[in-house]
Parts: C-alpha cells; sequence; structure tokens
C-alpha cells in the first residue's frame, strides 16, 4: 500500500477562544487518505464539515492536533512553503465558487499560477485547454460575474485541477448544480481517482457518495465512519 | 514580475472608481507640491539672476543696525577708491500711484551700455528728465497706461504728472513688474531726498577686489552699512530656506492628512479586497506575493497620480499662470495674476514628488494588506 497523503490526528478548532463561549467545532478529528482514493463527509448543516474542509487543506489553522500531507507535517511549515503547497498538491472547490468576479474566466483558472514560474501565455493556453475541457471554451474571456451558477462551478472546478493536484477537496460541489452540470462534475471527479488523485469532499450528494472509498459523518465534532453510503451503521473513528 | 504587474494594472482597471479616488488623493497635495516647488524655484532663480547682476557692493546708512539714507556726496568719495568701475545712487521705495495699487519707485540713471532691447515698448528716459518714466508692464495695465500717456503721481511732497515714454518687458521678474523707473534726480525731487539716496551701488573689477573694499569702507566710516555681493547671496538663500521650512511644514501637515485618506479610500470594499487576498492565497499565493502585488498596484497608483500631477502643475503655472495658486507663494498678488509668473520644473521634484506619491500610497494600503495576507485564508474568507 503506498504512504498516505493526508494524515490527520486529534485535530481540534474551537472558535472564539478567549470569549466566554467558545464553540467547539472539530474534538479530535483523525483521519488517514491514500492516493486514488474518495473520502466523503456529510453530516448536517453547520456541523463542521468546511471548516473540516480548510483545516485539512491548509486554508484554516486547526486549534491543536496533527496534520501530515505527503508524508511530511504541515505544523512547521512556513508561509512560502504552505503556499507552494497549495499551488502544486493540493485543489479546492467550494461551495460558493469563490471566483473573482471581475477578472476575465481565463485568468480566474490560473490566478493561482500566477506566481509560478510558467509564463502568462503559456497560463493562458493552459487555462483555454481546460476550459475547453469543460466546455466554456465561449466564455475564455468574459468576466466571471457574466456567468451562471454552472459555469461558475465549472469554472471553480477547472481552477482547482490546473496545477495537478495530488489532493482534491470539494465543498458541496454538486449543491447549486443542475442535473446535467452534476454529472458533469461527477464524470470529471471519476476520471480524477483513476488517476490516482486523492478526493475528499463534502457532501449530501448520493451519486458522488458512491463514488467514495469511505464515508464519514460528522456529527458533534467528531467523525464517524459509515460502512455504506446508505448510512446504516456508524463507527467513531476517536474511539 | 510581469505577470503580477499584469493583475496589478487589471485590478486598477476593474474598479476605475476606487483608482481614480486613489489616484486624487494622493495626487492633490503633490500638485501643490510640485507647483510651489516650481514657482518657489523660479523666484530663487530670478533672484540669483537679479544678484548676479546687481553691483558688487551696496552701501547705506548705519542706523542702529539698519539702512537708512546715505548722503550723495560719498558718490565722489567711492569713485576716487582703486578697483571701482561704476558709482551709482539709487532710490527704491514703496509708493501707491493709484488706490490700493502698490509699486516700487526706483530712481536710478540707466548705464550708457543697457539695452533698450530689454523694454516691451517704447525708450529710456532721458537723463536728468523731469518727467519721464519706465513703467512695469504690469504695473501699466492695472494704472490703464501705455507708452505717451500721462498720469499724475501723489507723494508726500507734492503731485507730478509723469509721462510713461517705455514699458519693462512682460517675462522680466516679479520685481521689474510693478516698478517705475526715473531718473535718480526724478525721484530726488518726487520724495524730497535732496542730497540723499537709498543706498549707493558700487561696480568693481572682480569680487576679491570687492571684499577688500567693503571691509576698507566699513572700517573707515562706522557710520556707513557695507553689504557685499556674496552677504546678499547669504541674506537671499537664508530667506528661501525659511520659506522652504514653513512650506515643508504645511506640506506634512497636507501629507498627513492625505496618508489616512488614502487608507479610507483604500478602505472602500475592503470586504472585497479581504476575500480577494484570501482567495489569492488559497490558490497558493504568500503573503510575500501578495504584499509585492500591492506594492505593484501602489506603484502604478503613484506613477499615474505623480505623472497626472506634474503635467497639471505644469499647465497650471506656466500656462494658466498659476491662477488662485501663486498668491499663496507671493506676496500681494491678485488671485488671478497678470505677471508672468517665475516657475522652474526640475527632474529632482519630480523624483521628490513620485517618492513622496509612494509613500502615501504604500503607507494607506501595505499595512492593511499585510494583516489581511497573515491571517488563516478561511478567516479572512468569512
Amino acid at each position: 500500500m503506498s504512504d498516505p497523503v493526508l494524515e490527520a490526528s486529534g485535530l481540534t478548532k474551537i472558535f472564539g477562544r478567549r470569549s466566554l463561549t467558545p464553540l467547539s467545532i472539530l474534538r479530535g478529528i483523525t483521519l488517514k487518505a491514500q492516493p486514488g482514493q474518495a473520502i466523503g463527509l456529510t453530516g448536517p448543516s453547520g456541523v463542521g464539515k468546511t471548516t473540516l474542509l480548510s483545516c485539512l487543506s491548509l486554508i484554516d489553522l486547526p486549534t491543536s492536533g496533527s496534520l501530515r500531507l505527503f508524508g511530511s507535517s504541515t505544523h512547521d511549515l512556513s508561509d512560502r512553503a504552505r503556499s507552494e503547497l497549495r499551488r502544486e498538491k493540493i485543489g479546492f472547490v467550494f461551495q460558493n465558487f469563490q471566483l473573482l468576479e471581475d477578472l476575465p474566466t481565463w485568468l480566474n483558472v490560473c490566478i493561482g499560477q500566477l506566481v509560478g514560474p510558467t509564463p502568462l501565455n503559456r497560463l493562458r493556453e493552459q487555462a483555454l485547454k481546460l476550459l475547453e475541457v469543460v466546455g466554456m471554451e465561449r466564455q475564455v474571456d468574459c468576466a466571471v460575474r457574466q456567468l451562471s451558477g454552472g459555469e461558475k462551478q465549472r469554472l471553480a472546478y477547472t481552477r482547482a485541477v490546473i496545477g495537478s493536484p495530488d489532493l482534491l477537496f470539494a465543498d458541496e460541489p454538486t449543491s447549486n448544480l443542475d442535473t446535467t452540470s452534476a454529472r458533469f462534475l461527477l464524470n470529471q471527479i471519476e476520471a480524477l481517482l483513476e488517476s490516482d488523485v486523492c478526493v475528499i469532499m463534502a457532501t449530501h450528494d448520493a451519486s458522488l457518495l458512491a463514488l467514495c472509498d469511505h464515508i464519514y459523518e460528522l456529527r458533534d465534532g467528531t467523525l464517524w465512519h459509515r460502512n455504506d453510503s446508505a448510512g446504516t451503521s456508524a463507527i467513531c473513528l476517536e474511539e | 514580475m510581469t505577470k503580477l504587474l499584469f493583475l496589478a494594472a487589471l485590478n486598477l482597471a476593474k474598479s476605475p472608481g476606487r483608482a481614480l479616488a486613489l489616484i486624487l488623493c494622493i495626487g492633490g497635495p503633490v500638485f501643490l507640491f510640485i507647483s510651489a516647488a516650481a514657482i518657489s524655484a523660479g523666484i530663487s532663480g530670478e533672484a540669483a539672476a537679479s544678484i548676479e547682476s546687481g553691483a558688487d557692493i551696496y552701501v547705506t546708512r548705519d542706523q542702529g543696525g539698519l539702512d537708512a539714507n546715505i548722503e550723495v556726496k560719498y558718490v565722489d568719495e567711492f569713485r576716487q577708491s582703486m578697483s571701482v568701475v561704476e558709482v551709482r545712487p539709487r532710490i527704491v521705495a514703496r509708493i501707491a500711484p493709484a488706490p490700493e495699487i502698490w509699486a516700487v519707485l526706483l530712481g536710478i540713471d540707466p548705464l550708457t551700455t543697457e539695452d533698450e532691447r530689454g523694454l516691451q515698448s517704447g525708450r529710456f528716459f532721458r537723463a536728468h528728465s523731469s518727467s519721464e518714466v519706465v513703467m512695469g508692464s504690469t504695473l501699466a495695465n492695472r494704472l490703464g497706461l501705455k507708452v505717451g500717456s500721462s498720469f499724475i503721481l501723489s507723494t508726500r511732497t507734492m503731485d507730478r504728472t509723469l509721462k510713461v515714454v517705455g514699458t519693462s518687458s512682460k517675462s522680466g521678474t516679479l520685481w521689474e513688474s510693478s516698478v517705475i523707473w526715473t531718473s535718480f534726480s526724478l525721484a530726488q525731487e518726487l520724495l524730497g531726498m535732496t542730497g540723499l539716496a537709498t543706498d549707493i551701488l558700487i561696480q568693481t573689477r572682480d569680487e576679491v577686489m570687492a571684499n577688500r573694499l567693503a571691509d576698507h569702507l566699513a572700517r573707515s566710516d562706522a557710520h556707513l552699512r557695507v553689504q557685499t555681493k556674496d552677504l546678499v547671496r547669504r541674506y537671499v538663500s537664508r530667506g528661501y530656506a525659511y520659506t522652504g521650512g514653513i512650506f515643508s511644514a504645511v506640506y506634512a501637515v497636507a501629507l498627513a492628512l492625505a496618508i489616512p485618506a488614502v487608507l479610507v479610500i483604500s478602505g472602500f470594499g475592503t470586504r472585497e479586497r479581504r476575500r480577494e487576498i484570501a482567495l489569492l492565497k488559497v490558490t497558493g499565493w504568500s503573503t510575500t506575493h501578495v504584499l509585492v502585488l500591492v506594492t505593484l498596484e501602489a506603484w502604478l497608483c503613484s506613477l499615474v497620480a505623480c505623472g497626472l500631477s506634474f503635467l497639471t502643475a505644469f499647465v497650471w503655472v506656466r500656462w494658466l499662470n498659476a491662477p488662485l495658486l501663486a498668491n499663496l507663494f507671493i506676496a500681494e498678488l491678485e488671485w488671478f495674476p497678470v505677471v508672468e509668473i517665475p516657475a522652474r520644473f526640475e527632474i529632482s521634484t519630480l523624483g521628490l514628488s513620485l517618492l513622496v506619491c509612494l509613500i502615501v500610497s504604500w503607507t494607506g494600503t501595505l499595512f492593511s494588506s499585510w494583516r489581511t495576507a497573515s491571517i488563516p485564508a478561511a478567516e479572512a474568507l468569512q
């Protein structure tokens, strides 16, 4: 078995630690993910799925616990090293797209790569190819605010994969999509899994969960493993 | 760097309102700075030119450390001194040829070598003429006079009808523009200064001789107040340094106000800016990259602000003659000056202005951007 791309152990996240009523969102999360694996996170709204994905993808800092990505601890990583990791090995698809609305579509795709070594014209070419794959070749120079919800989601996905990541996080990727767009995204994720990319997604979409090797439910800040996507039995990972 | 510069330009172009407000905020004080510096350099240049073309020694009577009128009899005495080329008595006085209009009465005989081509029109007055004057073109305009016109000049001692025989060039110095130039004897008559001059001008062979002669004169008569060209130079430069100091203090206040203004304007859309920075971080930008982008944006803003300020100042001062501005720096000038305002635009001023623009824009934007880029992206995205 190959080395895990992600190993989280005892992750906690407490909001408002200095306030009178601190809110403990994550309480000792332990999780391991291998290359080519799909991991699904479920749970009711507001339970902390996005927070967990943010902590795992280095977008947020956990309050305590350890996180190893690609075999290395992330605890002592400098800002620069974290940025490089995010740019070169990690992709993130947000639930509400999080795009730069005033910039053209192609630039949104390669915005992260602007600080890399590839020249601008090459980046544009790469972006065009990817946009062609997702059927958005006509919207290349459009401002993002002119795109529909489905197009924005495809664009967000394209931005996440332009760096050929080894680890992709997706937060409710199909929640704002129509059936055709959702099916399209499903196919794309399937293709990523075949090329050994590890995908961790928070979703309630049964068709996406069907792709997952492991499904966990986040409840009261802890992760519970579900043996199947129907969720008949659960094992608390903490225990 | 090219890629970041491209994005910086795009960021400014996508919110033109904010960029324009920023540019105006930075460029406003800089426009004032460039205009003031140009006018100041122009006046200082004129003063320096006047000193250089003036006499080597100025002699007056000493009255408790101040200048007082001097007897004309000294003229012959000074002429006897070694190395003296020319000695001319002069009268300089402030008069009012019309209510609320002030002018300088200059009574000095022109040198035979003096060129009439320096006049805008007409000719010099005849030696010992009792009514002919040359008038500064601005003053002549204000009084509605031209060559050949007559006017009555009232002084404390008499009313005298004078005739304008020439007007000085419009492009002459500020001082020349409001002067009434008469023969020395006529000025004496007008001011009732028989046998007196306000000062005596001595021209020597060279400056070294002038210094020696000045020492000699000061030692030989304790009632004389002797000032060399070198001394006048120092007085003038000290005067400009003092004026410059006051201006710098006022300017520092303007700058101090510009920085928070930039902060406030950059704050328009703070939430959007925070989100942008967070998204850049999410996609793999480091804090340093974000700061480089913000620096480039500030740099572009500064370049545009500085360029526009310099251009506006140039048009305002050179072409429009510094309306509403020149009288802040030159006493007793109208809001819309008729006299040509001296101005000198220097590369060093442009460089300094760019530096000021950069300081204002960086101070106003770097810290807030650094703070946003330093916190976890998830926090900034909320």
